[in-house]
């Protein structure tokens, strides 16, 4: 079965651009424009990785990662989440820590404009990797 | 003799740390005293011009002080235009103000003489006698020296109020202007940021569209999605440029300072440098100590620092050429040298490299102008110094880049 990829963005053509990728190399593909929807969708769709925007309205990708530390959402633990963000690695990383004091657990970061192919080769090793584990 | 020691004594108060108010009292006091007067005041014109109020007395009672205002009118004439007058019947004198207090206060003469400042009467000294008295030319012309004393004394106060009035001021206008340089670049840098969005998202259509994930393009169609994607990356690029200023001039690279390795940023920025060198054609030496220490500092910042210098060496020198780069690891500081056989660097133009926005007239590659300017932003937010020399003095070509990043960390 094809593996299943969650986009969570607010930006409705980051989210088309991405689907038309994703989907053109077998990925299925489902969307959410906040973090708090993007939580819901993870019950319910519970995909194999979750693309996540940082800088989003009502729930922002800083507020689902802390939220995914909690023990209920354990099921996830082992989900790869690859964070797309409009700022450096290092700044996203630093605010987070200050934020919650403990590490940005993400397992991948890429930065915006996101480049289509780097966006599939850093997909590829991620959902690998978590085959592997 | 007495006279002299009045003087004197004023002026080495003037001179010292005490009050205007102490100072004046102080001459009041020993001027009726070495007259051998009842009583002695200073009085200054109001604001206005309107009245004449006490600022020091000596032998007056409160009573005869506050006994009401006094008009700057006729009755003062000849002493507001500079004149020493002497009444010599103050208690039955019609133009004396008061003259009916005068009796009960036990004041028969009075010697006023006028307190000039800049070649104005700002006010005068009055030295009261209870016997009638005519003052001799010599006692006149001592209680107008100890006038113009009085008028130093107070010249010194308004000027010290002046100056610290100006500084008071120099400090707001200092803090202002701090706070509308924030508020402009916090703005810029909400400008940056939103600007930044929309065209990451074309940038990444651009991607889409040209990555085949649509229907097939025309040539002619992907040569021109090319040529505006490329534009997109460079307005991408400007703005992050704008980005990373605004973080330095708004302090922010400080709070990214840690201990850094300094090997894994040289190493790091030697690997980007040999990418591009092999694919322009230069050579890329390097000269680097194996002991190298950790730094405080903003790692990915010096890295990108360094890896700047080093592309910019490359840039600028054509294929066949060289680049080479130096650390020295001394005992304050570590300096870190890129030098290449390029185009060099005019010599009117070495002091401007570094300004915003600034471009060689040498120079033929398109870019913001912007990387030098951030270069330097960051080496000065370590505390370190960045100048540049053309020709390089080694080789007495191209041009050589030299900045300095102090020490606090330890030998590794």
């Amino acid at each position: 079965m094809a593996d299943k990829i969650l986009v969570v963005d607010d930006d409705s053509d980051i989210r088309e651009a991405l689907t038309m990728v994703l989907e053109s190399r077998g990925y299925q593909v489902v969307t959410a424009h906040d973090g708090i929807e993007g939580l819901a969708c993870l019950k319910t769709e519970k995909p194999d990785l979750m693309i996540l925007d940082l800088l989003m309205p009502k729930m922002d990708g800083f507020g689902v990662m802390k939220e995914l530390r909690d023990p209920r959402w354990a099921e996830f633990s082992e989900m790869p989440i690859l964070i797309q963000t409009a700022v450096s690695k290092e700044a996203s990383r630093r605010r987070y820590e200050l934020e919650t004091g403990v590490e940005l657990g993400a397992d991948d970061y890429i930065e915006k404009p996101v480049s289509p192919d780097i966006l599939l080769a850093r997909i590829k090793k991620l959902i690998k990797r978590k085959q592997e584990a | 003799m007495q006279y002299a020691q009045v003087f004197f004594d004023a002026a080495k108060r003037i001179s010292s740390s005490l009050s205007t108010d102490e100072v004046l009292k102080a001459i009041v006091e020993s001027t009726a005293r070495a007259i051998n007067a009842k009583g002695s005041s200073l009085l200054l014109l109001s604001p206005d011009k309107k009245q004449l109020v006490h600022s020091a007395t000596y032998g007056l009672s409160d009573w005869f002080i506050k006994k009401g205002p006094l008009y700057a009118d006729k009755s003062f004439s000849h002493v507001l235009e500079g004149k020493p007058v002497l009444v010599l019947n103050a208690t039955e004198d019609n133009n004396v103000q008061y003259h009916w207090h005068m009796k009960k206060e036990g004041i028969t003469s009075i010697l006023a003489v006028p307190v000039i400042f800049e070649n104005e009467v700002i006010g005068m000294m009055r030295v009261y006698t209870a016997e009638p008295r005519r003052f001799s030319d010599e006692e006149i012309s001592f209680v107008e020296g100890v006038a113009s004393l009085g008028a130093l004394a107070l010249q010194k106060a308004r000027l010290h109020e002046a100056v610290s009035k100006d500084l008071q001021q120099c400090n707001i206008d200092l803090s202002r202007l701090a706070n509308e340089r924030q508020n402009l670049f916090h703005f810029l840098s909400m400008a940056a940021h939103d600007l930044k969005a929309p065209l990451s998202t074309i940038q990444t259509y651009f991607g889409v569209l040209l990555g085949g994930f649509t229907d097939e393009l025309s040539t002619r169609q992907t040569d021109i999605l090319e040529r505006c994607s490329t534009r997109i990356t460079q307005l991408l690029e400007l703005i992050s440029d704008l980005l990373d200023i605004s973080k330095i001039e708004s302090g922010q690279v400080v709070t990214e300072m840690k201990e850094v390795r300094l090997k894994t940023i040289i190493d790091d920025s030697v690997e980007t440098g040999l990418t591009l060198a092999i694919k322009k054609g230069v050579e890329l030496k390097v000269d680097i100590p194996k002991r190298l220490p950790h730094l405080y500092g903003a790692g990915s910042r010096l890295q990108n620092v360094l890896t700047q210098l080093i592309s910019n060496a490359i840039t600028y020198t054509d294929p066949g050429g060289s680049v080479k780069l130096s650390i020295v690891n001394s005992l304050n500081a570590v300096r870190f040298e890129v030098s290449d056989t390029g185009i060099g660097i005019p010599e009117e133009e070495l002091d401007q490299v570094f300004k915003e926005f600034f471009r060689g007239s040498n120079v033929k590659t398109k870019g913001s102008g912007l990387g030098l300017s951030i270069v330097k932003g960051v080496v000065a937010a370590h505390g370190g110094d960045i100048w540049a020399e053309s020709p390089c003095p080694e080789t007495g070509k191209g041009c050589k880049f030299i900045f300095t990043i102090p020490k606090q960390g330890r030998e590794s």
